[in-house]
């Protein structure tokens, strides 16, 4: 985590993602442009950019939207999510190469301007087959550069982590688009089934694991509503069932809480992260701090603040233990409100 | 983290052994994929024309002016390539036809049909044509020769229905590969709608044959087939023969989209 908007700070994890990140692109830029010279060189050296550059991004997208469900499916991926943000600006790089190869290629130089020439050579907008496919690479293009512009942290402290969340969910529509872009331009060019198999795979595999997660996710909330609830405390589960240094988490009245046991006391935070939404409970006590499994950010237990310098802050819940049954209200208080950590007598 | 103990943190800059055992696990068959997945890609695709376009090769050349039906340079035959046409379509820088340019360096050296000229241009050769871009722009005649040689006489006339697909020859015999279809229709209408002569390719034998499209009066009619460009139609018109080019005369309201 950082206090400040200085240079990202290298450690050496981030250097070693960053190299394997840029061997797999290398990969797959010398196996295109290797493969592409050998089975068929008459390719100009402008489609040759075109096509190495959408097929690199192209790629990366699929890994960087595959990272997230497969870290709520199995944490063993959460090593891959956690600079996946260069991934998403190197994914960027090739996009806008891309891009502009195309629109000079393609619109530049001629009767009109080329962003006109995108919108308005091929007026077929009420035609599938025919339909200008190009505008959507053009509006998937926007949303990857609004991303890309504001992936530092200080946009996410600035926007805040909910308006900045949102925006990169846009990363959805931007490849909804993009899935547009291919279906209705290339694969109507190219004949073969292989390119609509690929295709259907592709967005297959990214669809069906977010719907896993997303199943994972339903069904944890669903069990959550059975909850016995006396004077405003609801309860939770035996003491044991909390994994030392860990997190039981409950949905109740709207509220996902995070339950941790740690050096024989009990405390509880709400659920999601302030940095970037990530799932608290899925973390571990580190140092004496929770510690989210998504970047690392920290918060004290008792009262849900991140150590100084840092300025985040989580709302705590009051934590009542009756005999080994763990209790809890779910109304929050206020964020860095501290709340005494309920002792656990063996 | 595979277990509590390997809770993974990225800050910290490490990763537990069994977490690099994982991530090999992951990454190793990733990195054999790509290359078969990449294969299949390139191996399956449209192949590619044999088209040339020779970018930032601006040459000199010698023969003589024509503008119509369409702008072409007779050349000498010794300045081109092997199996080349020596009957060059003139075509203007960018997506422009040559009458952009062609116009105002007539209206400064005057009427030049007709003229053995020297001009300067890029060679576009591919299925026995030739093009020449004016990428000099207004600065591409260098020298008018001599005038009036002679003009070349039309081929006899007949009528026929065709089925093809309408594009724009500057792209399709060297700039751009594709140059054809759905991927190439936007740019080919920003070609076609610059001027540059819509042509009509049809399919013959294992090749093609190829018909620079006028209208019923031997008028230019490219604003008329825009909405016609990259996709399978059908047209009938009169079909003569001009400086080793075939022309189709057509009624562009004859169209007709094939399904």
């Amino acid at each position: 985590m950082s206090n400040t908007y200085s240079s990202v700070g290298w450690n050496n994890f981030k250097k070693s993602y960053d190299k394997i990140m840029l061997l797999g692109i290398g990969l797959i830029v010398s196996s295109f442009i290797g493969l592409q010279l050998v089975l068929d060189s008459n390719i100009t050296i402008e489609t040759l950019i075109i096509r190495t550059t959408s097929l690199t991004a192209v790629f990366l997208l699929h890994f960087i939207l595959i990272i997230g469900p497969l870290s709520r499916i199995n944490p063993a991926f959460l090593p891959l999510l956690y600079n996946r943000r260069h991934l998403g600006v190197t994914m960027f790089v090739f996009a806008a190469i891309h891009s502009i190869f195309c629109m000079i290629q393609f619109h530049a130089l001629g009767n009109v301007n080329p962003i006109e020439s995108i919108f308005l050579s091929n007026t077929k907008y009420l035609s599938i087959s025919q339909f200008p496919f190009q505008v959507f690479g053009f509006f998937a293009f926007i949303i990857f550069f609004l991303m890309a512009a504001t992936s530092h942290d200080f946009w996410l402290k600035n926007l805040s982590p909910k308006i900045w969340k949102a925006l990169h969910m846009m990363v959805y529509i931007a490849y909804g688009l993009v899935v547009l872009h291919i279906a209705l331009g290339i694969l109507q060019y190219e004949d073969k089934l292989v390119y609509w198999i690929l295709l259907i795979v592709s967005f297959g595999t990214v669809a069906g694991l977010h719907l896993w997660a997303g199943i994972k996710a339903f069904r944890w909330i669903r069990s959550q509503n059975k909850f016995l609830v006396e004077n405003g405390f609801a309860e939770v589960c035996t003491v044991d069932e909390i994994p030392t240094d860990c997190a039981k988490t409950v949905f109740i009245n709207g509220q996902n809480i995070a339950i941790f046991k740690y050096d024989n006391k009990l405390s509880a935070v709400n659920n999601v992260c302030r940095h970037q939404m990530g799932p608290i409970g899925e973390g571990k006590i580190i140092d004496g701090c929770i510690t989210c499994p998504w970047h690392g950010y920290q918060y004290l237990p008792e009262n849900g603040q991140s150590p100084p310098p840092f300025t985040e802050k989580l709302e705590t819940y009051e934590v009542k233990l009756i005999k080994d049954i763990v209790w809890i209200n779910p109304n929050p208080k206020p964020e860095g409100t501290f709340i005494e950590p309920v002792k656990i007598i063996q | 983290m595979s277990n509590n103990s390997n809770f993974f943190i990225g800050w910290k800059g490490t990763l537990s052994s069994s977490d690099k055992k994982w991530i090999r696990r992951i990454l190793i068959p990733a990195f054999v994929g790509i290359p078969i997945l990449l294969w299949c890609i390139v191996f399956f695709a449209k192949p590619f024309g044999t088209g040339v376009f020779e970018l930032g090769n601006v040459k000199t050349f010698t023969g003589v002016y024509y503008d119509d039906p369409f702008p072409v340079f007779l050349l000498d035959k010794e300045q081109l390539p092997t199996n080349t046409s020596n009957s060059a379509l003139l075509v203007g820088f960018g997506k422009h036809g040559a009458k952009t340019f062609m116009n105002p360096i007539e209206n400064s050296k005057g009427k030049l049909t007709g003229h053995r000229l020297k001009l300067q241009g890029t060679l576009i050769y591919g299925d026995g044509k030739t093009l020449i871009e004016l990428t000099k722009k207004e600065q591409s005649v260098l020298e008018v020769v001599s005038p009036e040689i002679g003009i070349a006489q039309k081929s006899r006339i007949s009528k026929q229905s065709l089925r093809g697909e309408i594009i724009d020859p500057k792209c399709w015999f060297g700039v751009m590969k594709p140059a054809e279809g759905k991927v190439h229709k936007s740019c080919a209408i920003r070609c076609i709608s610059g001027g540059i002569p819509p042509v009509f390719k049809i399919q013959k034998g294992t090749g093609f044959e190829y018909f620079i499209i006028k209208g019923s009066n031997g008028e230019d009619i490219n604003q008329h087939v825009l909405d016609f460009i990259g996709e399978e139609i059908q047209l009938s018109g009169e079909i003569y023969e001009r400086y080793g080019w075939k022309i189709i005369n057509v009624d562009p309201s004859s169209f007709e989209y094939i399904d």
